[in-house]
């Protein structure tokens, strides 16, 4: 069964007369990762409003793991988005006033289903949240208890995915998650999170306007005049 | 629902810094407020217990409302006095347990001067069953002795043993003193917040007997007042406190009183002795049950009580405006917040709900704040307010009106909240997850 269905899929923004988005059709798999491609304007965002179930298309479907997201309230969209959706923003991903274990926790707060699964694994969410943050390289008090606004960027953005990764929901989003932090800690971000999605199963959907990566996915899409274009499926995904 | 309270406690804790400003400013206005209304309340009860023992008050026909306003608050003259002969028919009622002369219209240094009898200070109470006590001295007016009210004796300095000269009729300009005839100063009352604390108490006697002697009237006017001193010395020797009567029986009676107080054995006769007096054949009087003529008299201060309360409810009108624009001018800083919220699952109602969380908190913090430092002020400056204006302010639990206003103040400070609220909802939803703004 494929993660996620779109069939043409219409999406306008309220006092445009254009669309943003036109007559996309797309499958993604379970456990595939994908890199979507797009410069600033294309509706990147918009197209994850709607994967997220914030916006509803005009016209046209999505089903996400089986679930049609248009033939949901808005109330139980929030809820899905919770129980099974990962989401990490290109910077600033943190709460300021909340630690950083609490920060993590936050998926658990607002998901019980996510709750339950660490619960059912036999462990405490506290629990499940350090090993994560010690899985990606945050370990020790000193970073457990700091401030997040102190922690660098490179480690807001791991802290960030682990949020997203907690609980194990089943796609993981990722908005242009690299682009506030240098070469090297864009290469070593991809790779974890690739990594953890490939270990969990997580379907992975990444966005960017920078290409270098994509090699490291799948598939490729390039959003492009409110299409959605497949530019490459490589023969062999090159492993990070 | 445990989880936004931890949320927006940690928020708050987080923006301690700009919040303990509006936090202030809250629990000023609560201060203000509770404050206002607190001694509002005190001076109302103060106010109508201004006398409390005595059962009625007796004038020549007259309004209620002027009868005692000459008589307890010594402002303007009655028209006619009450014959000396009135006054002895009605204290011989069997009814009347005690009754109290009093004679107005002279002053001293602008200050009313009461003739009276020590009856006065063994009857006359106010507040709550609170008797007249002396400071200093003895509070007793025979003779040519005189008993002043606490601030009268702050304000002019006198001491026991000083001489006061009596003019005649109201105001500090000396028309026509009795200066032949001075009193000693006898005795000092401690405070009490009423009228008795801008009074000088002298002798029913001893005044009409210098009036007397004054104008004229009375051929033997000296052996008047010698009699009057001797019976003082001789009654002082005795350390005689009843001795009133023997006074009485030495002195020549006053022809006519200003009015009289009156304290009746059994209460429940009150009615049937106040229509017995308003019904006084031989002369036209007016009695007055003074409890009821109090509060008649404390609805014409009832404006001034509303701006008071108004002006605090504008106060914290202004105070929770300062929330407002508190709350509001973090919104635009927090719609990345509410972003991530909404992307681990955060319903638009949970935004809402978390900013009318810490608006209330706020509010709450605000509440607590005020009242904890108006019952250390309270506390503080008890003593003072006691020495200086005679209210005694109880630190006791809130009362029914105080706890209404703080309902309201919560309830106002809660409702601003759902204005900034309301706006982090709406941008929630219409941001969704885009922070890019």
């Amino acid at each position: 069964m494929d993660a996620i269905k779109i069939k043409k899929l219409s999406f306008q923004w309220k006092g445009q007369n254009k669309a943003l988005l036109e007559n996309i059709d797309i499958s993604i798999a379970k456990g595939e990762h994908v890199f979507i491609q797009g410069k600033s304007g294309s509706g990147k965002s918009s197209l994850l409003s709607l994967l997220v179930g914030i916006n509803l298309p005009q016209t046209g479907s999505i089903e996400v793991l089986g679930s049609q997201l248009n033939k949901l309230s808005a109330a139980e969209r929030d809820e899905f988005r919770a129980n099974h959706i990962g989401y990490i923003f290109q910077m600033f991903n943190l709460v300021p006033y909340l630690s950083v274990l609490d920060n993590v926790l936050l998926s658990c707060t607002f998901s019980k289903v996510r709750r339950d699964k660490i619960l059912r694994s036999g462990k405490q969410p506290v629990e499940e949240a350090q090993r994560l943050l010690a899985e990606l390289g945050l370990t020790g008090d000193e970073i457990l208890h700091k401030m997040v606004t102190e922690l660098s960027v490179g480690q807001q953005q791991r802290v960030a995915a682990c949020r997203a990764l907690i609980g194990s929901p089943e796609i993981l989003i990722a908005d242009e998650p690299t682009s506030s932090l240098d070469e090297d800690a864009q290469k070593s971000f991809i790779s974890l999170i690739s990594k953890e999605c490939s270990l969990y199963g997580v379907t992975l959907i990444f966005v960017s306007h920078d290409t270098r990566y994509k090699q490291y996915f799948d598939r490729t899409f390039e959003l492009k005049e409110g299409q959605l274009v497949l530019e490459n499926e490589p023969q062999n995904k090159v492993s990070v | 629902m445990k989880n936004m309270f931890k949320l927006a406690f940690k928020s708050i804790k987080y923006r301690k810094a700009t919040l303990v400003l509006s936090i202030i400013s809250i629990s000023m206005s609560v201060l203000l407020l509770l404050g206002i209304e607190r001694i509002r309340s005190r001076v109302h009860d103060s106010f109508t217990s201004t006398i409390s023992g005595t059962d009625l008050i007796v004038g020549a026909r007259s309004g209620n409302i002027s009868i005692l306003l000459s008589n307890i608050f010594h402002i303007g003259y009655p028209n006619q006095n009450v014959s000396w002969e009135t006054y002895k028919t009605i204290s011989s009622k069997e009814q009347v347990q005690w009754s109290i002369p009093l004679s107005l219209g002279d002053s001293h240094k602008g200050y009313s001067v009461v003739g009276t009898t020590d009856d006065f200070f063994a009857h006359y109470e106010y507040g709550n069953e609170l008797n007249l006590k002396s400071a200093s001295g003895e509070a007793c007016v025979h003779g040519m002795h005189c008993v002043l009210g606490a601030s009268v004796a702050i304000d002019l300095g006198y001491k026991i043993g000083d001489e006061l000269v009596v003019t005649h009729g109201m105001g500090h300009e000396d028309f026509i003193k009795h200066e032949d005839e001075p009193f000693i100063l006898g005795g000092i009352l401690k405070p009490t917040g009423t009228p008795v604390d801008q009074s000088i108490f002298v002798s029913i006697y001893a005044m009409d007997a210098i009036h007397s002697h004054f104008y004229g009237q009375d051929s033997q006017s000296y052996d008047v007042l010698a009699g009057i001193s001797h019976n003082h010395i001789e009654a002082a020797d005795h350390h005689d406190h009843d001795h009133h009567d023997h006074e009485a029986e030495h002195a020549k009676s006053p022809e006519s009183v200003s009015g009289f107080l009156l304290g009746l054995k059994n209460p429940s006769d009150v009615l049937n002795v106040h229509r017995a007096i308003n019904e006084y054949k031989p002369e036209p009087l007016t009695a007055i049950l003074p409890a009821v003529t109090l509060i008649d008299l404390w609805q014409i201060v009832r404006p001034i009580e509303t701006t008071l309360i108004v002006i605090s409810f504008l106060v914290l009108i202004v105070a929770l405006g300062g929330i407002l624009t508190n709350l509001i001018s973090t919104l635009s800083e927090r719609r990345r917040e509410m972003a991530i919220l909404r992307s681990v699952g955060a319903k638009p109602k949970h935004v809402f709900g978390l900013i009318m969380l810490e608006s209330f908190a706020i509010i709450l913090a605000g509440i607590l704040f005020g009242v904890a430092i108006l019952y250390l002020v309270l506390y503080l400056s008890k003593p003072i307010i006691a020495e200086k204006l005679g209210l005694i302010i109880q630190l006791g639990w809130f009362s029914t009106d105080e706890l209404l206003s703080l309902a309201t103040i919560f309830l106002l400070g809660g409702l601003t909240g759902i204005i900034p609220s309301y706006q982090c909802y709406k941008n929630s939803l219409t941001d969704g997850l885009m922070i890019n703004k």
